[in-house]
């Protein structure tokens, strides 16, 4: 009822609701009977097919189509059916399989909407071609190459997987490099070929298949060169034998077509939808268009990676098996489509098995011991793992995610809220597994492992068996183990507080645990101190809001005595410190506080930090890194508030972290998170400049170009800015190339200092490569000879 | 492909506002249908952000909250007497698409040990920052009787 209509409140005036105890008799209100409509009734039970229920699955099957044929609905509902049918084939992979299974029902009794679903299924599907869509072409294809049985002219479809697969080995042939598009094809074509196995066994689909397996090698798929740069395990030391996706795929199917193309994926389902006579419909053919594009033309090459091996069982398929892949596949397009509702993902990530064949996995929370001791013959994979590799991989894909990391962090801790005993257990192991391979991860992996296992602690009350850890607090301080222990805690700290972590820390570790004052003092200030009055004057100024000109008398007894105590310094850096110095401490009660009174006495800080002064930014860092020493955290958090208001540029930041810090703080976490931070700023600063309107409206609301001038500065800026981020890049791999210099004596810190500067040189090129690729000429001219440095820069030309 | 009028995704989405009316921003919906009618909820980058203990500080909640994306501003919620925080607070991203994000992967996790409830907000206004319950804070801590210690233990129930 809308609150705006007069007559509204009047219609309840005097009527008393009968429960509140008036005279008439107890009866019960009754209710209108209410239908409940079509549409989100038929969905709930379309999009629950296969979730555990206590009704067989063949039964389900039929009762969703029986529902569905029974009721007669508008043609909007029906549009609407049907384009829930096809999003449930993209956001929920594993469920096709059974809707397929109802939707043959279906046409056994409605034959009408037979033949408008699918061919309302290959309007989408071109329109998913058209759009260069790939990954929903493969999904809604999966979802027609299911509903074989009631197409006549399937040779359409398996004809155009033969087209994509032409057009893929056409594109490779024509270019040198990679081609993200001939991969997608490829990948399009690769993963539908097991599938038309899946839904049609016969010998003749397995010919045909063979057939288009064969002509697949013509498609020229080098293996990726970068594979060392996605590596999330460095050193060649991953413990499996390490691929890219393709690869692999190409591997997996030629032993299947070894098998003979035995492959046993689904619950039968020929015995549900049988029907002695049913029609069959034609569908139009789907067209190629002359040319093709990707939707994610950007996108890095996909490598497989693995965290559960080793075990005294194998808990997932082994690489080289096709199932492997197909879980994977089927698992990581849930987990990225559906990413809307985690909570629906973390529940299809704990019923996977359910929309599987029965018995193609060992039953659902089984122990490792249980599992060892299972009969021969039974299925040892662990459908908990599986899923959980297929989202830890999600997280841990180089060079970034498909989406942010906190989502694969909640549909973690969602899984685990639904399924504690089954996950938990699972996740311990993941866990041991990539502390155990520390020494031999990427740097950005280390950072992702720190990042989620704290956001995942912090969910969980901080709980785990800290003591298995105990000693390693006694490895070199730049070993990674050592590093990831103090960093875990630094960022359940950032979460938390330092009393609860303490409570949850064993007492070894509570060292690692720097409480520091709330708000440290403004030591300038106090009495003994030489500046103390002239720091108090400056204090009261900013509190009393005076403008830069009132400040000068202060500033200029400050550099006076600077002089006068013979500072080896220069006299303003006294100014910069104490004033810095100043605003951060009255900005230590929270990171408002500290923003206003940036912005309040941004006039000021301009004065005392002048535009172009690179030193002079460079010591702004240092003066809040020293004055937050015991939380780098809000130090980060600062710095980043003065380079949003352009107090200090990007460039100095990532100078301060290259030329003033030692070289162990390259294992500091505040060092990465700010150098990443400082790049996209630079990047963003382009961008800002580039969005610039180089057009006005005068008064007759006509649009003018810029006056000469105007667009010049306007290009002038953009330019200088470009040349800045190129010399950050520059400053990163001379600075991080420079070789460390030690003695016998620290051996180990000088290998482990250089491991470090390493992995952030590898990261950085990796991560950033599309922005620097003009940048190979100024490189060269360094005269780099690190073979590590040059491998890395031609390997990302890949990426 | 014409969009159909009902929601033809295959579950919930988590990232639209609740049902919850703020009549002062004037913000309500239409029956059935899943996007929000009004403009302010429609390009809003700020969420509310509730069930906080009083004890949570800004810094904390710009850990968590910029996993989803750099945060433009923090609006702690206040005490309309004591000007302490009460429980709740306002959270800005530069985009509208990190505020979805926050909406689909943090709204009902915890921070502090608390389960926090973020909903997108039609917009910070001045005042809106105090607690609108009679005591100062927030009406919900009116209305319990439960002992909750992170919240001042007690409801603080306000005799009318």
């Amino acid at each position: 009822m809308s609150t705006t209509e007069p007559s509204a409140p009047a219609v309840n005036q005097g009527i008393k609701r009968r429960r509140d105890g008036d005279d008439l008799p107890d009866y019960k209100r009754q209710r209108p009977n209410f239908v409940q409509p079509a549409f989100p009734r038929l969905r709930k039970l379309f999009t629950c097919l296969g979730e555990p229920s206590r009704f067989p699955l063949p039964e389900s099957i039929l009762h969703c189509a029986k529902s569905f044929t029974s009721v007669e609905f508008d043609e909007e509902v029906t549009l609407s059916l049907y384009s829930l049918f096809v999003n449930i084939s993209i956001e929920q992979p594993l469920k096709v399989f059974s809707l397929a299974a109802s939707l043959q029902c279906v046409n056994n009794t409605e034959s009408t909407h037979g033949a408008a679903v699918v061919k309302y299924m290959v309007e989408r599907t071109q329109s998913y071609i058209n759009a260069g869509d790939w990954n929903n072409v493969k999904l809604v294809l999966r979802f027609l190459i299911m509903l074989k049985p009631i197409i006549s002219n399937f040779e359409a479809i398996v004809g155009f997987i033969e087209k994509l697969l032409e057009r893929a080995i056409e594109l490779t042939s024509m270019c040198s490099g990679r081609s993200p598009l001939a991969e997608e094809l490829y990948k399009v074509v690769l993963l539908s070929l097991p599938y038309l196995v899946v839904s049609d066994s016969s010998d003749e689909t397995k010919r045909k298949a063979t057939e288009l397996f064969e002509k697949s090698k013509e498609y020229n798929h080098s293996a990726i060169k970068a594979e060392e740069l996605l590596n999330p395990f460095v050193d060649g030391e991953a413990p499996y034998r390490f691929s890219d996706s393709l690869e692999l795929l190409q591997i997996q199917l030629s032993n299947l077509v070894e098998a003979n193309w035995e492959l046993q994926l689904l619950y039968d389902y020929s015995t549900i939808a049988l029907a002695s006579d049913f029609e069959k419909h034609s569908i139009d053919e789907l067209q190629l268009p002359e040319k093709l594009s990707a939707l994610n033309s950007s996108k890095s090459p996909d490598v497989f990676l693995k965290f559960y091996m080793n075990e005294q069982v194998e808990t997932t398929p082994p690489v080289d098996r096709i199932e492997s892949t197909l879980f994977r596949d089927l698992l990581t397009d849930t987990v990225i489509n559906l990413n809307f509702n985690r909570q629906e993902v973390a529940r299809q990530l704990i019923w996977f098995d359910n929309f599987l064949r029965p018995g193609l996995f060992a039953p659902r929370e089984t122990s490792l011991e249980k599992l060892s001791q299972a009969k021969p013959g039974s299925s040892t994979w662990k459908p908990e793992d599986i899923a959980v590799e297929a989202v830890l991989a999600g997280l841990f894909r180089l060079p970034n995610s498909l989406l942010k990391p906190v989502y694969f962090h909640s549909v973690l801790i969602e899984a685990c809220i639904l399924a504690p005993h089954a996950i938990a257990p699972v996740f311990g192991r993941a866990i041991r597994f990539l502390y155990s391979h520390l020494e031999h991860l990427d740097v950005q992996v280390i950072y992702l492992y720190a990042d989620w296992f704290s956001h995942h602690l912090s969910n969980f009350g901080f709980t785990w068996k800290w003591r298995e850890w105990t000693e390693d607090l006694n490895l070199n301080e730049l070993n990674p183990k050592r590093v990831f222990i103090r960093e875990l805690i630094y960022k359940e700290l950032r979460l938390s507080f330092p009393q609860r972590i303490i409570e949850t820390l064993p007492d070894e570790f509570s060292d690692l645990v720097h409480e520091g004052d709330d708000v440290p003092p403004f030591k300038f200030a106090l009495p003994d101190e030489p500046y103390s009055e002239q720091s108090r004057l400056v204090l009261q100024n900013i509190r009393d809001r005076r403008g830069p000109d009132e400040f000068t008398e202060v500033f200029d007894e400050i550099k006076k005595k600077s002089e006068e105590q013979n500072d080896k310094a220069d006299a303003h850096d006294m100014v910069c410190e104490i004033f810095v110095t100043a605003i951060v401490h009255l900005g230590a009660r929270s990171l408002s506080h500290v923003e206003s009174w940036i912005e309040r006495t941004l006039p000021v800080l301009r004065v005392v930090c002048p535009e172009k002064g690179g030193e002079r930014h460079r010591r702004v860092v240092k003066i809040i890194f020293k004055y937050w020493k015991d939380k780098t955290g809000t130090a980060v958090q600062v710095v980043k508030k003065m380079m949003n208001h352009k107090v200090i540029a990007p460039l100095s930041v990532v100078e301060w972290i290259l030329l003033d810090l030692e070289v162990g703080s390259f294992s500091e976490g505040y060092s990465w998170e700010l150098l990443g931070f400082a790049i996209d700023k630079a990047k963003l600063l382009i961008k800002e400049a580039e969005a610039v309107p180089k057009t006005v409206e005068d008064e007759d609301g006509d649009t003018k170009l810029l006056a000469d001038e105007k667009l010049k500065e306007i290009d002038d800026n953009i330019e200088t800015l470009k040349n800045t981020l190129n010399h950050i890049f520059v400053t990163i791999v001379k600075e991080l190339a420079r070789p460390v210099q030690g003695d016998a004596k620290n051996e180990e810190t000088v290998r482990w200092q250089r491991w470090w500067k390493e992995g952030f040189l590898r990261a950085v090129l990796r991560n950033y490569h599309a922005d620097y690729k003009d940048l190979q000429e100024p490189l060269k001219n360094l005269g780099l000879t690190d073979m590590f440095i040059l491998n890395s820069i031609e390997q990302t030309a890949e990426l | 492909m014409s969009r159909t009028r009902y929601s033809d995704h295959s579950a919930t989405r988590l990232d639209v506002p609740s049902s919850y009316v703020d009549k002062k921003s004037g913000r309500e919906r239409n029956e059935g249908e899943s996007e929000p009618s009004h403009k302010a909820l429609q390009d809003s980058t700020t969420l509310y952000v509730g069930n906080l203990s009083f004890y949570t500080t800004e810094e904390q909640i710009m850990e968590l909250f910029s996993k989803c994306g750099e945060l433009k501003r923090i609006i702690m919620g206040l005490d309309r007497f004591t000007r302490t925080p009460c429980g709740f607070c306002f959270v800005e991203y530069y985009t509208r698409e990190d505020a979805l994000d926050c909406m689909k992967y943090i709204n009902q996790t915890k921070l502090d040990e608390r389960i926090v409830r973020t909903d997108i907000d039609p917009g910070f206004k001045e005042g809106r920052q105090y607690g609108r319950g009679r005591s100062g804070g927030q009406v919900r801590d009116e209305f319990r009787d439960d002992y909750d210690p992170a919240r001042g233990g007690y409801g603080r129930r306000v005799d009318r």
